[in-house]
């Protein structure tokens, strides 16, 4: 009863997780605006493999079930890292781009 | 004594999770390393004295760890509007940087980026604000007020 509930509830989590992905990567492709981008690759890199990785569950092996736990640490820090340094460099670029063509103007 | 326990314990989980093993042997092992860095490092802090986390300090990780939590499920859902092309109202905010400090703000950042319709984008250091890129920004005092109200609450918990 508790296997079948678990496994239930971790391909529940599976399939949560993966769709938030593919809407993700939808987002990503359809989006023109690197912020925009930044948001969708931030839906895929954080709830998205943070929901598959707790789908981990299932599997029943504290093996599998603390490697899944530390990457989830590990994704925790890094994903707002990441967002914020292509963000930075993004909002810097455009504002020196913004500041020539005034000067040139 | 509680922040070189909670150290200890700290590093021996992330003994014992990378071992993945919860055998007494690698517990026991475990605990020993972790004990023996924690005060190690404990040693080594002689430059400046440190404030063992409190209590309070604890609940208040607890309190801002929920809400990055339902933070992160309410962005998500946002999103989700957007990846699908629901109207929205992407836009720069800043929010004023209050009377943090370096470290705070740093905290503050990774904390508001797990949000993924929360972007941090800068700390503009002239100016004293965070700058964020949000999803949703057709009410920015309200995004304001939000924070100013979570760090309000975070500093009454720690007892500051």
């Amino acid at each position: 009863m508790g296997a079948t509930l678990l496994a239930v509830l971790a391909s529940g989590l599976l399939v949560l997780g993966l769709s938030l992905a593919t809407i993700g990567l939808y987002g990503m492709l359809r989006r023109r605006d690197v912020f925009h981008q930044l948001h969708a690759a931030g839906l895929v890199m954080g709830p998205a493999v943070i929901l598959v990785l707790l789908a981990s569950v299932g599997s029943g092996s504290w093996e599998i079930v603390t490697s899944a736990a530390l990457v989830v640490l590990f994704v925790l820090v890094t994903s707002p890292l990441s967002g914020h340094a292509i963000a930075q460099a993004a909002h810097r670029r455009r504002r020196r781009l913004s500041e020539d063509a005034d000067r040139r103007a | 004594m509680i922040g070189f326990v909670l150290r200890a314990t700290g590093l021996t989980a992330v003994y014992l999770l990378v071992l993945t093993s919860l055998a007494p042997g690698d517990i026991l092992v475990g605990a020993a390393l972790g004990i023996a860095l924690a005060a190690a490092l404990r040693g080594g802090r002689h430059a400046r004295p440190r404030r063992a986390p409190s209590l309070g300090a604890l609940r208040a990780a607890g309190t801002m760890g929920a809400q990055t939590a339902a933070e992160m499920v309410r962005g998500s859902w946002r999103v989700v509007r957007l990846c699908l092309g629901a109207p929205c109202a992407p836009g720069l905010v800043e929010i004023p940087r209050g009377d943090r400090t370096r470290t705070e703000v740093a905290v503050w950042g990774v904390l508001t980026g797990e949000a993924p319709d929360e972007v941090v984008v800068d700390v503009d250091e002239e100016r004293d604000v965070l700058v964020v890129h949000l999803v949703d920004a057709s009410d920015p005092d309200a995004v304001r007020e939000r924070h100013r109200r979570n760090h309000e609450r975070t500093r009454r918990q720690v007892g500051r």
